[in-house]
């Protein structure tokens, strides 16, 4: 979009209301630091973390009975040795796939409408890379050796086969899981020494003091925030492409009839855009009873001037990208 | 699969020739939707068995026995035990190197002689006698698997007494009043029931009781006997005779339901014999030509150049038909086909042409009669001294078992026998069902059964007696030609078993002596000294007794026996064929967790055995796989599940004896189902007049048919003599093979060795020896019948059964499958730690301690051969199958890659050799395991950077082809594609 273009709707778009009747920039920041700080744990919030905990448990369970018996467990025989593995694998990195794509194509592309989003889309990725993590440690027959995957330093000069695409996995993943954390973190920063700022507790004034690394709001620090934030985004699009080249090469350089394409690294892409795209917005919430909350959370992050409505838009975007994503899965029998 | 086929459309394909050429199953050929699904569904249907509480209540109670065992301290594990080192070291045992000692595996009336490899006192690995006349450096699956039941957890290991553990020397205690007894009425209430016996000192022994209680009875019963052949001989010559066939020197052989490459004495030698005249490594091919008639498919008619299928009801009337082709006798009456008078005009015109180089094989399938029929055609072809020659019987003392047993039966049911010795076998099992063996034995007061297992019999009996091993104990034993070997132990009883020997020897009352001390005075006697000790260790030491195979006799056929040939009935209604099972044979490997998952040659099925009905049969009654059917003989009945098996005659179902077992021992008991019930005494292998009943039930059948499968791809290649003869190249139009230099990467240097493997698929003839001697020698574990479902068999070699042509009457191939080897292995590419690698002999190595258990290796492979521990497979826990283990090879763990090495470790163990005599190692001198057993020589391997090597010369021939050569993986192990000799008047007949 052309730059002339942008400032000229800029007066028009001033004159929607961005922040929600009665309230101010400070009874905003005040509403939402009460969420961490003040507020009372709601039963609700308990009842979901129980669900989410037994959950837990059952992961728990279910890796431990793994780990006693072996892989047979998942029902995975000769030819068809990854199976369920493969499948989450793929499932979990193409949902966080998308948290950091959307994130930082947003943010390069100065969609301000991203802030309502951004935060639990990059925090699903940061989770959906963990969960992707999971697996392919899980699925190896003996997963405490998992460490040999990695190049380190050992007295046998062993190295990992660099030829095989599982390593490069192996660094597609983590370089994707580290500058994941990195953008987010980095993002979280200035709301960190908000939270500072009005922890009452001690304990959580230094824990937040620590996270916030000095952050004082200094107009030096925002300049250098924001550069530092568009250069890790600019990094970190272009992993969002690599990573899920690699991840479909475990297919595309095999020689298995039927994998042996060269279809998979646009195809898994593109599904992962879909799927992550789904859940980020799915996440964060395609039901319009949440916009007002929804922009409430924009007015946190500086710079905004919402151009859009946040309402419309995602949410058929949303639906739009759930249809086609079950779609695909149906007809490419993957 | 639980469809229905559209047989119809099934044929059409083939007709028109738009399926495959080659086709592993009906299922592949129908394309059926749950066949696709078995092809690519992403999760197999039983993903856990934790949800299936049969499957994990099967499954852990398998584990306890030679299957696998959760191994919860999957981390390293260190042995506990002290070790103490030899006082005095016995005689040439050096830790680490194995020993072999020569003896025989004696079963059914014949011998394998073997060389045994133990190290450190224990026996781990059997390889064929080179120097035994039937062995000739092979075995049978059968011989390879018996070291498992030498170590069976399950053997009955102690003496008991109704059901109570007791002792040897309570059983002799209790015996002598029993004898005293006997000795007063001179023996008339003592009965002694064996198998077959062959054992010179055995026999020597059963005559001195004889003679001590003259009125005693000795009784020999086996299930799967040869009285057909000694009634036929008697008929024909007058008296009974052991034949030898020399198939070396047979131009035209014709089987008349002869399963002879298979099963039954002298097989390996025959098997050998007629591989050799079918290698076409020389430059002037003089191939043999076997014509089979057959029901239900064997190996021998799988090999087979023209195999009829035909009812065994029927094969009679074909063998009058061709006599009286051949100038004997009349034909009873016209043959109902076209098909059949063709086929019977070409056999009968082929064998004459070859006047003393033909050779017509009976089946002891087939009644006395076509014994006759096939002597009288031998003798008309001149085979008599040729290619047919006629010994003295190898039994002691040739009965005929069904009225051996017969007469004991009356016996006891009269009251005659008060005291019962069973000196091995499982009469109550097996006995046939109009003899009521189980509720006659009730009324004998004193019953004793010395056998492996404490099974069907030992529980009807008073006394069991743990058997000893043919390994545990000493003992003598005659090959199908009479050759003696002197059996030597190579361990003491593990469970303190006794042989039949020593039985007998506290019968006459020497319960002291040793089986070492009652052999070895049998043979002193027979060869006085000074020569005895010269004697004595020469035999031992070559595992038999020089030139004592029987002579030769001069027969004259007795051409009036012609007319004693009764008329054959035509009955032309559904016949039931009983077979021993190719695994497990008449029962007695029923135990045997490696018999049972050797999938059984042409329907490919473990753990089971199935009611087999042709295609055109299961089309009538719309029968699908694994459906369970109700036969009803003679008022009799069975259930069994169906196995739809191309080649069965569509008159005729086929069952395999020694399933069905109900006590015998963790690998043994309830399965499949008992044949012997429907099996009379008047009708032991084919009986007319069955009729079968769906149920509407389905039992699983493992079967491993279409594992491993690569689609539509051509993995096998055959052709004819004629082809090759007129083109010898033509193996290679056959199939895509691009220039080798299209590789990315370099190739390797071999400056030493390269080893490479040549698999002849015109010898091999699925007998599945060198996949148990794969099993044998790498510690392979075996899995279970539910795993097998799951397609998780760890087999390192299998051996594919392809079909080609109609769906009622196909011709059959044959094509062991190890690993390639392939110089581009896509599997070494994939590894993420670099656990299997290329060595710089070319083998593709796996690095089990560096396995983490990706799997991506297996993806990998286009052969699928490579084999993963899904779960704990190999047995650490129970003890006495410890002690099989090769020492030489590691026993894996859960979560750790296998696949076949080309046994590195005897390579390494030949170098080493050839190292410490500095010299480079020589063609042959490194054998891998499937190949030493193989007896066909069908395996051959050696250095491929050594032009002359036998394998390098295979390769050379045109008509070696490398698997899947289109993805240019190159691989080692290369096939020579099969050729075939058919007759041409006989072609698309």
């Amino acid at each position: 979009m052309p730059e002339a273009a942008t400032e000229s709707r800029k007066p028009s778009h001033q004159a929607v209301p961005v922040i929600g009747p009665g309230h101010t920039y400070a009874s905003v920041t005040d509403k939402i630091s009460a969420i961490v700080l003040t507020r009372q744990t709601p039963l609700s919030w308990l009842v979901g973390f129980g669900i989410s905990f037994s959950l837990l448990m059952a992961l728990l369970a279910a890796s431990a009975y793994l780990l006693v018996k072996g892989t047979g467990i998942w029902g995975i025989n000769v030819p068809v040795a990854w199976g369920f593995a493969i499948i989450n694998f793929v499932w979990w990195i193409g949902i966080g796939h998308a948290g950091t794509l959307i994130s930082a194509i947003l943010l390069l592309f100065r969609q301000q409408w991203r802030t309502s989003i951004n935060r639990f889309a990059e925090a699903m990725t940061l989770f959906a890379v963990a969960c992707a993590g999971i697996y392919p440690v899980l699925h190896l027959g003996r997963p405490w050796l998992a460490y040999w995957l990695f190049p380190y330093p050992n007295t046998m000069n062993l190295w990992p086969q660099f030829r095989s695409p599982l390593v490069w996995d192996v660094f597609a993943v983590s370089t994707y899981g580290t500058v994941s954390f990195l953008f987010w973190f980095v993002g979280l920063i200035p709301d960190l020494a908000t939270l500072r700022d009005r922890a009452g507790n001690r304990l959580a004034k230094i824990t937040y003091g620590i996270l916030a690394m000095g952050w004082r709001g200094s107009a030096l620090h925002w300049h250098r925030y924001e550069t530092a934030y568009l250069l890790l985004a600019g990094l970190a699009t272009p992993l969002v492409v690599s990573v899920h080249t690699v991840v479909s090469f475990d297919f595309a350089v095999s020689i298995v009839p039927g994998w042996h394409s060269t279809i998979f690294p646009p195809l898994l892409c593109r599904w992962s855009d879909l799927l992550g795209i789904r859940d980020g917005y799915g996440a964060g919430d395609p039901h319009p009873k949440n916009v007002r909350a929804r922009r409430l959370h924009h007015h946190e992050t500086p710079g905004q001037h919402g151009k859009d409505h946040p309402g419309h838009q995602p949410d058929r975007f949303v639906r739009l990208c759930h249809g086609s994503f079950f779609r695909l899965v149906r007809s490419e029998q993957f | 699969m639980k469809e229905r086929f559209d047989f119809s459309s099934l044929r059409q394909r083939l007709t028109t020739s738009q399926g495959p050429d080659y086709w592993r199953s009906l299922e592949e050929l129908a394309k059926t939707e749950e066949f696709l699904e078995f092809l690519q569904r992403e999760f197999p249907s039983q993903a856990s068995e934790f949800a299936d509480p049969v499957g994990r209540r099967r499954f852990l109670k398998l584990m306890a026995a030679s299957l696998a065992l959760a191994g919860v301290s999957a981390c390293t594990r260190q042995p506990a035990e002290a070790i103490v080192p030899y006082v005095q070291a016995p005689e040439e045992v050096i830790p680490g190197k194995p020993l072999y000692f020569a003896t025989a595996m004696p079963w059914s009336g014949s011998a394998e002689g073997l060389l045994v490899e133990s190290h450190m006192g224990r026996p781990t690995k059997i390889e064929g006698n080179p120097r035994h006349p039937e062995s000739l450096g092979a075995t049978s699956a059968f011989a390879q698997a018996s070291i498992l039941d030498l170590y069976d957890p399950d053997r009955s290991q102690v003496v008991s007494y109704s059901g109570d553990i007791s002792t040897w020397g309570n059983f002799i205690s209790a015996l002598a009043p029993q004898l005293e007894k006997q000795r007063l009425e001179k023996g008339a209430g003592l009965r002694i029931l064996t198998e077959t016996v062959t054992s010179p000192t055995l026999f020597s022994q059963l005559e001195k009781v004889l003679n001590v209680f003259p009125l005693a009875k000795w009784h020999q019963y086996e299930p799967v006997s040869r009285d057909n052949i000694r009634r036929g001989t008697q008929q024909a010559f007058g008296k009974v005779l052991n034949p030898i066939f020399r198939v070396e020197k047979a131009d035209v052989i014709l089987s008349l339901e002869a399963d002879f490459l298979a099963a039954g004495p002298g097989t390996l030698r025959y098997a050998r014999e007629f591989a050799r005249r079918r290698k076409l490594e020389t430059g002037a091919p003089d191939m043999n030509r076997l014509y089979v008639v057959e029901s239900s498919p064997s190996n021998t008619g799988a090999v087979a150049d023209h195999r009829l299928a035909l009812p065994s009801t029927q094969i009679e009337r074909l063998a009058r038909s061709l006599a009286a082709a051949l100038g004997i006798g009349e034909a009873s009456s016209a043959l109902p086909s076209a098909r059949e008078q063709k086929w019977v005009k070409a056999v009968a015109a082929d064998l004459k042409n070859h006047q003393g180089a033909a050779l017509v094989i009976a089946g002891e399938q087939q009644p006395p009669a076509v014994h006759v029929l096939a002597a009288a055609m031998n003798q008309a072809l001149g085979s008599f001294g040729k290619t047919l020659l006629h010994t003295a019987p190898v039994e002691a003392s040739p009965v005929d078992h069904r009225e051996s047993l017969q007469e004991l039966v009356s016996d006891m049911q009269g009251g005659r026998v008060t005291l019962l010795l069973i000196l091995g076998g499982n009469p109550v099992y097996c006995a046939p069902a109009d003899i009521d063996f189980r509720d006659s034995i009730a009324r004998v007061p004193f019953r004793v059964h010395l056998g492996m297992y404490f099974d069907e019999t030992s529980e009807q009996c008073h006394w069991h007696i743990p058997d000893a091993h043919y390994l545990e104990a000493w003992g003598d034993t005659r090959a199908f030609d009479g050759t003696i070997t002197i059996m030597q132990p190579l361990i003491a009883p593990l469970y303190g078993g006794k042989s039949s020997y020593e039985l007998l020897s506290a019968v006459l009352g020497q319960a002291d002596r040793s089986g070492h001390k009652i052999i070895q005075d049998y043979w002193r006697s027979q060869k006085p000294s000074p020569d005895f000790e010269t004697f004595w260790r020469t035999s031992l030491h070559d595992g038999f007794v020089t030139g004592s195979a029987f002579p030769a006799q001069d027969v004259q056929f007795i051409s009036s026996s012609l007319v004693a040939v009764s008329e054959p009935g035509r009955d032309l209604s559904l016949e039931i064929v009983f077979r021993p099972d190719p695994t497990i044979f008449d029962g007695r490997f029923v135990n045997n967790a490696w018999l049972q998952e050797l999938p059984k040659p042409l329907t490919k099925l473990t753990w089971d055995n199935a009611v087999f009905v042709s295609p055109r049969l299961a089309e009538e009654l719309s029968l699908g796989n694994q459906d369970v059917v109700e036969l009803i003989l003679k008022g009799r009945t069975l259930r069994g599940p169906v196995s739809i098996l191309p080649g069965q005659p569509p008159d005729s179902i086929a069952v395999h004896l020694g399933y069905g077992r109900r006590r015998v021992g963790r690998i043994g008991s309830r399965r499949g189902f008992n044949a012997y019930q429907l099996r009379t005494s008047d009708a032991p292998w084919f009986s007319a007049g069955i009729q079968i009943k769906k149920t509407g039930e389905k039992s699983s059948l493992a079967a491993t048919q279409n594992h491993h499968l690569i689609e539509g791809r051509n993995m096998l290649r055959t052709g004819t003599l004629a082809e090759y003869e007129h083109h010898p190249e033509f193996v290679h139009e056959m199939g895509h093979e691009p220039p080798s230099e299209l590789s990315l990467y370099p190739e390797y240097p071999y400056e030493g060795y390269a080893w490479g493997m040549a698999i002849d698929l015109s010898s091999c003839i699925g007998c599945n020896a060198c996949m148990v001697a794969c099993q044998s020698e790498n510690n392979v574990p075996v899995v279970g019948k539910e795993q097998v479902l799951r397609s998780r068999e760890m087999h390192w070699l299998r051996v594919d059964s392809y079909f080609k042509g109609s769906l009622d009457d196909p011709e059959t191939y044959f094509q062991p499958v190890p690993c390639m080897h392939c110089e581009k292995a896509p599997c070494e590419v994939v590894c993420p730690v670099g656990a299997t690698v290329h060595s710089s002999e070319g083998l593709n190595e796996m690095v089990y301690n560096r396995c983490v258990g990706t799997r991506y290796c297996s993806n990998n492979c286009p052969y699928k051969v490579r084999r993963f521990n899904f779960l704990q497979f190999s047995n650490w826990d129970t003890p006495s199958l410890k002690l099989l283990n090769n020492p030489d090879v590691t026993v894996r763990t859960r979560g750790v890659m296998e696949k076949c090495t080309y046994c590195v470790q005897r390579i390494n163990t030949a170098r080493i050799q050839a190292k410490r005599e500095d010299r480079d190692l020589r063609d042959g001198e490194v054998v891998t395991a499937c190949q030493a057993v193989c007896p066909t020589e069908a395996i051959v391997f050696g250095d491929i950077n050594d032009p002359e090597s036998r394998v390098s010369l295979l390769k050379k021939q045109p008509r070696n082809y490398h698997m899947l050569a289109e993805l240019n993986t190159k691989p080692r192990t290369s096939y020579l594609a099969g050729v075939r000799n058919p007759n041409p008047e006989l072609e698309n007949a």
